[in-house]
């Protein structure tokens, strides 16, 4: 019974990755394509003084997203979408922080509920089957006071290949 | 010899456009049907974070007030200072939080004093509200009062009243009264 658990979980891994990988990872076979993050969160923490007397977080290791499509017909597409910043009943607006992948500049993300493209297969002619790596570094200036506690967004990145 | 047409014109016509969109229609939704499992949509998720740390500003406008000479109206004699300290008041933590009044017995010459629960104080417009008995406190406000006014800061005049009732001694009588802020 016990010898049967590891060929059980290669089942799992291979039927369901995204389940596995804890939502990290994602593949499919038709388009022969994947997609992983790490880590799977990203925490600013407490922030730093600014200049301006607010208060000021910034990333201290990027969000990592690869992905690759060897099989696409048509194109592909990487974006990101997600909601506000909450805590308890608070909330902090999505476009107060600015993102941008390294070694770009920032910009401020969209409201929430809108997807950002961080990725289009027409972006890069001649390149589309290779493997894309970028690093995301996010940053945020709140020159009020917004009430205490510890804010989070759950943030998808989804990958559509057609 | 000709062939009869009982069929309108404008019927036939009907007829080869209803028909015709109706191919139309199955070939798009043939062609959607097509492209829908031809594509593929995966994701993955992680979570953004950070925290905002509780803080709190807490001041007094000056740390000495002279309600000066008594005055009188029809009914009495009584001290008053309007709006003579500001509590400067701020604070991002959303619950647990209240400030607390007190104060110690007025202290006059030879030993002499008068109850502290006597000064009466209110905050702004407010109603006049009696100081508590020395040795206790009183609230002053809370975390239900939280509004996007005491996350911005807020500065309240508080004003004195003091009315004489006719058995006191002479003398100049001095109070300390302390606000307090508690945080969780």
């Amino acid at each position: 019974m016990w010898k049967k658990v590891p060929v059980l979980l290669a089942i799992v891994v291979i039927l369901f990755p995204g389940v596995a990988f804890g939502g990290l990872y994602d593949y499919d076979p038709e388009f022969n394509a994947w997609l992983l993050l790490f880590p799977g969160e990203v925490n600013l923490g407490l922030p730093q003084r600014h200049p301006s007397g607010g208060d000021y977080w910034e990333t201290r290791s990027p969000l990592n997203i690869a992905f690759q499509c060897l099989r696409f017909r048509r194109g592909w597409q990487v974006s990101i979408n997600g909601g506000d910043f909450k805590s308890g009943n608070h909330t902090i607006r999505r476009q107060e922080m600015e993102w941008r992948v390294s070694p770009g500049n920032y910009e401020s993300m969209k409201p929430a509920g809108q997807e950002v493209i961080l990725a289009r297969s027409q972006d890069y002619p001649g390149y589309e089957w290779g493997l894309f790596y970028f690093m995301l570094n996010f940053r945020m200036l709140l020159d009020e006071w917004a009430p205490a506690g510890e804010y989070s967004s759950e943030m998808r990145v989804t990958f559509f290949c057609w | 010899m000709m062939k009869k047409n009982h069929r309108r014109p404008q019927e036939g016509a009907y007829r080869y456009t209803g028909a015709h969109a109706r191919k139309r229609a199955w070939a798009w939704l043939a062609v959607s049907l097509v492209l829908l499992c031809s594509s593929s949509v995966f994701a993955a998720e992680f979570t953004l974070k950070f925290t905002v740390p509780p803080r709190a500003e807490f001041y007094l406008s000056t740390d000495y007030v002279d309600l000066g000479l008594p005055k009188t109206d029809g009914r009495g004699t009584y001290f008053e200072g309007k709006d003579v300290v500001f509590l400067s008041f701020r604070t991002n933590i959303p619950s647990q939080w209240k400030i607390h009044i007190s104060g110690r017995d007025f202290r006059g010459p030879a030993g002499t004093s008068i109850p502290i629960s006597r000064l009466l104080w209110k905050i702004g417009t407010g109603e006049y509200r009696s100081m508590p008995s020395e040795g206790e406190s009183g609230l002053v406000m809370d975390w239900r009062d939280f509004t996007e006014e005491i996350l911005t800061g807020q500065h309240l005049p508080i004003s004195y009243y003091l009315e004489l009732t006719g058995d006191e001694y002479e003398g100049e009588y001095t109070s300390i009264i302390t606000y307090s802020l508690f945080l969780p």
